[in-house]
């Protein structure tokens, strides 16, 4: 007798051990961009395992959406978004997903703009006719490391909301995100600092963030308005002002064409840098810190020559 | 020992000439060294106040846009959102493309209004105002989002109201934004100018698991019909199983959607007025028109055709039921790096019919979109189809080439060849679409 209780407290044990030495279970988070994506698992480390729904190189107002996201939403426990309209998209997304943890309001949703200092807020009358414009302000954030801080913390936010017993992990690793994010930003201010004041015209607005942060000026878009196309006059005008202010630069994200940008360089002399907006847009972008130190260092290269020139 | 007393005379001397020396230097040191500490500082101080006043500005602009919504609707900001769509065409038809221009007409204007009613629901309903027919309900419905508060599966989707039949793709496309101008020939012929819809509860689940696999069942009574007549009574069940395969590699996006359907309900009356253009029958082959021809929704909204004694909807039942059964495929892709010009979508479409006295009969659409550039699409679609209120057969071969200045505008030039009871009909439409207001994205 004393034998099978004996046993039966071994077994006991053991099988206690096993659950203990269980791993928890990964917190499944879908997100939006591949920007997302990348600063979740800063945050979340091993304990996440993340899906994006769409990759660097897409323009996101062209996603198609594909069943499977369907699938990953339906299962997710925390759901990450860009917000304002930029993905107008993913409502239709979490709708088809039936998941109400993850539905706008849950513990499990996460708008990440929350608290970002938004640039280009409409302060008139909003309509079409500025095309397709966007009513909270400009969306592209997440391209100045200073806001890259506040997508963390909402993101680390809702971590802990959804695995309240982790928090101390996802503290921890907030904590030390900020501060890489504080050394990239002092970094590459630094890089930029001689190139204060540059002026460059783009393709779209994308990279108001990013200017604003590193001090050089966008002049003037490609698209005439924003979803507009190029169209012949509105190009004739960018020529004109670009040769009036002595503008050498163009920007473009890589799923733009390049045939208005080059066409425009031909006339002026102007450099078309493809830079990417976006986490994996263009090799040797695989995280958030390779993708803000690519493009600083696309543009350093770029403003150099014309100064060396 | 004078040497000895001058030696100690002039070492403390020289001492004390030196610590000055040695003092001041250092003292230089120091000051240099907390020189450099100031400089320092004011360029760290001079990065604080940039960063500070980009701060500021953005703050000011934060607060531009909060004063924009705090002195903007106020609780009109709970009114739903709403959405139009205008819908104009012109068509000119007959024997040949030149034969009779029907003129342009205005074909609908499409209002959409849709709110959350609380955390759980979700209502919609878009109405079509069409001249000199004045308002019809398109859909109207609500959205169960959250069925736990019935204690049902959270993968369980309920939507209860009048709408559109999830029998397939294209009939769950409000007309002004189908990919063509008029609806194809075997859904004209299987279920009406309009399309299938209803008045129901459709339940729709997502079956676990980590393949897409959805499943729903929609108990409907319908009157605007050609297939079904069940305004009252027995409702018509339609069910329809959803998959699909991801085929993406590193560059596109390319999917397989595939769809299985079956409908069952109470036979719709064989209406002989649909085989009868301008007053002759279907058999006598002398026809100059045909009840599909008149059936697209140009001539349904606008009675353009006069003469033609067209009705949509059959008065009586008739003997038994109908069953359909249906197959779909669609196949699209769509690059990644240069999604916003090129991307494709290429739908297939089977249905067969049977039904008590008629037999069977099938239809075949065949509809293939390329987008050409960032604002053009061109269009191509072959239809074939019967009719389960055994009208005759009906084909066509359709070409369309859609220009989108911008997201919200659409025009279109269309060609249709096609061939109905034994006729040439040949077709050109031109289409102009409007949106405005909230335009959220379709279901997928």
């Amino acid at each position: 007798m004393r034998g099978l209780v004996s046993l039966l407290a071994f077994l006991s044990l053991l099988f206690c051990g096993l659950v203990i030495s269980q791993p928890a279970p990964k917190i499944r988070v879908v997100t939006t961009t591949a920007d997302l994506k990348s600063l979740t698992e800063i945050v979340g480390g091993d304990r996440v395992q993340v899906v994006a729904i769409m990759r660097g190189d897409q323009n996101p107002h062209t996603v198609q959406l594909r069943p499977s996201f369907v699938v990953e939403a339906s299962r997710a426990d925390l759901f990450v978004r860009i917000g304002l309209d930029l993905e107008l998209w993913a409502d239709q997304l979490l709708l088809s997903a039936r998941n109400p943890n993850i539905r706008r309001g849950a513990l499990g949703y996460v708008d990440a703009s929350v608290g970002v200092p938004l640039l280009e807020v409409p302060t008139g009358p909003i309509s079409r006719a500025e095309g397709e414009v966007h009513i909270f302000g400009n969306p592209h954030y997440w391209l100045d490391p200073a806001n890259a801080k506040i997508i963390v913390r909402n993101i680390a936010d809702g971590l802990r909301r959804v695995a309240p017993g982790q928090a101390a992990y996802f503290e921890k690793r907030e904590q030390e995100a900020v501060q890489e994010l504080d050394r990239l930003l002092k970094e590459t201010v630094k890089e930029m600092e001689p190139y204060r004041g540059t002026k460059v015209v783009a393709y779209h607005k994308t990279w108001s963030y990013l200017a604003n942060r590193y001090g050089f000026k966008v002049l003037a878009y490609l698209e005439p308005k924003p979803g507009i196309p190029p169209s012949g006059k509105h190009v004739a005008q960018v020529i004109r002002l670009m040769q009036a202010e002595g503008i050498r630069f163009i920007l473009k994200e890589p799923f733009y064409e390049s045939k208005t940008p080059d066409l425009i360089a031909r006339q002026t002399g102007a450099q078309v840098i493809e830079l990417p907006s976006s986490v994996g847009a263009l090799p040797g972008t695989d995280d958030y810190f390779q993708l803000i130190r690519r493009i600083i260092r696309t543009l350093v290269t770029a403003f150099a020559r014309e100064k060396v020139l | 020992m004078t040497i000895r007393r001058l030696k100690m005379v002039i070492w403390p001397l020289m001492l004390s000439l030196a610590f000055p020396i040695w003092a001041q230097k250092n003292e230089g040191n120091n000051a240099h060294q907390e020189m450099r500490q100031l400089k320092e500082r004011i360029s760290r101080l001079e990065e604080q106040v940039a960063q500070l006043l980009s701060e500021l500005r953005e703050a000011r602009e934060r607060l531009a846009g909060l004063e924009r919504v705090s002195r903007g609707p106020g609780l009109q900001a709970l009114n739903p959102e709403i959405s139009v769509i205008l819908d104009a065409a012109g068509l000119s038809s007959g024997r040949s493309f030149l034969g009779r221009f029907s003129g342009f007409t205005f074909r609908e204007a499409e209002v959409g209004l849709t709110a959350d009613i609380d955390p759980f629901g979700r209502a919609e309903g878009f109405f079509a105002v069409v001249p000199e027919k004045g308002v019809e309900v398109e859909e109207a419905y609500i959205n169960l989002v959250d069925p736990r508060i019935f204690r049902l599966p959270k993968r369980l989707q309920v939507k209860a109201g009048y709408f559109k039949a999830n029998t397939d793709r294209l009939n769950l496309i409000h007309r002004p934004e189908q990919p063509m101008a008029d609806l194809p020939l075997l859904h004209q012929r299987f279920f009406g100018d309009h399309g299938f819809a209803g008045t129901g509860v459709r339940l729709q689940y997502l079956l676990p698991g980590r393949r897409f696999w959805e499943a729903s069942l929609d108990v409907l009574n319908t009157d605007h019909n050609r297939s079904f007549h069940t305004p009252t009574g027995r409702p018509v069940l339609l069910s329809r199983l959803r998959t699909s395969l991801d085929f993406s590699d590193d560059r596109s996006v390319k999917t397989w959607d595939i769809g299985l359907f079956y409908g069952t309900g109470r036979s719709a009356v064989i209406d002989d007025d649909h085989d009868h253009g301008n007053g002759n029958g279907n058999g006598n082959g002398n026809g100059n028109g045909n009840g599909d021809h008149n059936g697209n929704g140009h001539h349904n909204g606008n009675g353009h055709h006069n003469g033609h004694n067209h009705r949509q909807a059959n008065g009586q039942p008739a003997a038994g039921d109908t069953h359909i059964f249906g197959l779909e495929w669609t196949h699209r892709w769509r690059p990644f790096r240069q999604g916003l010009y090129r991307s494709l979508a290429w739908h297939n479409q089977i249905f067969f019919s049977q039904r008590k006295g008629s037999g069977t009969s099938k239809g075949f659409v065949s509809l293939l979109e390329y987008q050409l550039s960032r604002t053009l699409w061109g269009g191509l679609r072959y239809d074939w189809a019967g009719a389960p209120d055994r009208r005759g057969i009906a084909s066509g071969l359709s070409f369309a080439l859609t220009f989108f200045p911008s997201e919200f505008q659409r025009y279109r030039i269309q060609v249709n060849w096609q061939r109905i009871n034994r006729q040439p009909v040949r077709e050109i439409w031109l289409q102009g679409t409007w949106s405005i207001g909230v335009h959220r994205p379709h279901p997928f």
